[in-house]
């Protein structure tokens, strides 16, 4: 061979096992949890808004943005609340209520000043 | 019918994990390719692809034209493998030796030989080459990108993409005849 073409280039070709273990290796770290994000997010919020509401909103971000983060549903966005944040205040208990309900609804009534 | 990049972004924006999974087998090979062309190395060329991925998937909100999907991961790559060629002390974070080989179609043994030996070569030729000539070369006469989309990918004019490819090709041409009579005459 004394030029290269796009024949010889194809040589360059991943083969089918790369491919495979290179995806395999990273949808298994999309999909994996990763808390200590989560737990960073929520503390890094509270040093803003009081911690119930910084909480509240993280529930809200996780409900409006499916895929965004690492606990795309409510419900796992609810257990590590539980773990970091006071889920008994009202505050709280009545944002995933709503988010549940609708939670584009609750963040309008976020930028209207709160419930 | 296949669904298209755009509704697979779409699908994915709205948490289908495997939708961008689809949109990774469609573009991987053009994803490693332009890695390729970062590192000229396979094996950091799999670690820039795994870890491209997952930043794709974390900013996937910000591919503002979905139906463009292919550029803007292409992107993501070569934005990851700079960075990774600059900071090249940075560990692996998820060993890919932890994912075994999955089963594959494999080539005879003898067609095994010939083409490793040519990606050897192919490789070692590449190396030389500038990262954008080495960019140029791969996008253009492997993946069959137009200048113009190479031009955007590499932030250079259509002209200067022509000429990166001319100039690489020659530059290929060159180090392959000097390996070839180096084994010839050893």
């Amino acid at each position: 061979m004394t030029e290269p073409d796009r024949t010889d280039l194809r040589a360059l070709r991943p083969d089918p096992g790369t491919r495979d273990r290179v995806i395999a290796g990273a949808m298994a770290r999309v999909r994996e949890p990763s808390p200590g994000f989560v737990q960073a997010a929520l503390e890094g919020s509270a040093r803003f808004l009081r911690p119930a509401l910084a909480a509240a909103v993280l529930v809200l971000l996780f409900a409006l943005l499916p895929g965004r983060s690492p606990h795309p549903d409510l419900e796992a966005a609810g257990v590590l609340l539980s773990a970091s944040a006071d889920v008994s205040d009202p505050l709280v208990q009545w944002s995933i209520g709503e988010a549940e309900a609708d939670p584009r609804a609750v963040l309008v009534m976020y930028g209207r000043g709160g419930p | 019918m296949d669904p298209s990049d755009a509704e697979l972004v779409r699908r994915a924006r709205a948490g289908d994990d495997a939708a961008f999974e689809t949109l990774l087998h469609r573009h991987f090979d053009m994803a490693f390719g332009v890695a390729l062309g970062v590192a000229a190395d396979r094996d950091d060329a799999e670690d820039i692809c795994q870890d491209a991925f997952v930043r794709a998937w974390e900013r996937l909100h910000q591919c503002r034209h979905p139906e463009r999907f292919r550029g803007w991961l292409a992107r993501v790559v070569r934005s990851v493998g700079l960075n990774r060629v600059e900071s090249r002390t940075r560990r692996r974070q998820t060993p890919l030796e932890a994912h075994p080989p999955l089963p594959s179609d494999r080539p005879r043994p003898d067609e095994a030989v010939r083409r490793r030996e040519l990606r050897e070569r192919l490789e070692r030729a590449l190396g030389h080459l500038p990262e954008v000539q080495r960019q140029a070369v791969l996008l253009y006469d492997l993946e069959g990108w137009a200048h113009a989309e190479v031009a955007e990918l590499l932030g250079i004019s259509v002209l200067m993409s022509r000429r990166h490819v001319s100039d690489g090709r020659r530059a290929l041409r060159r180090r392959l005849e000097s390996d070839r009579e180096g084994k010839e005459s050893s």
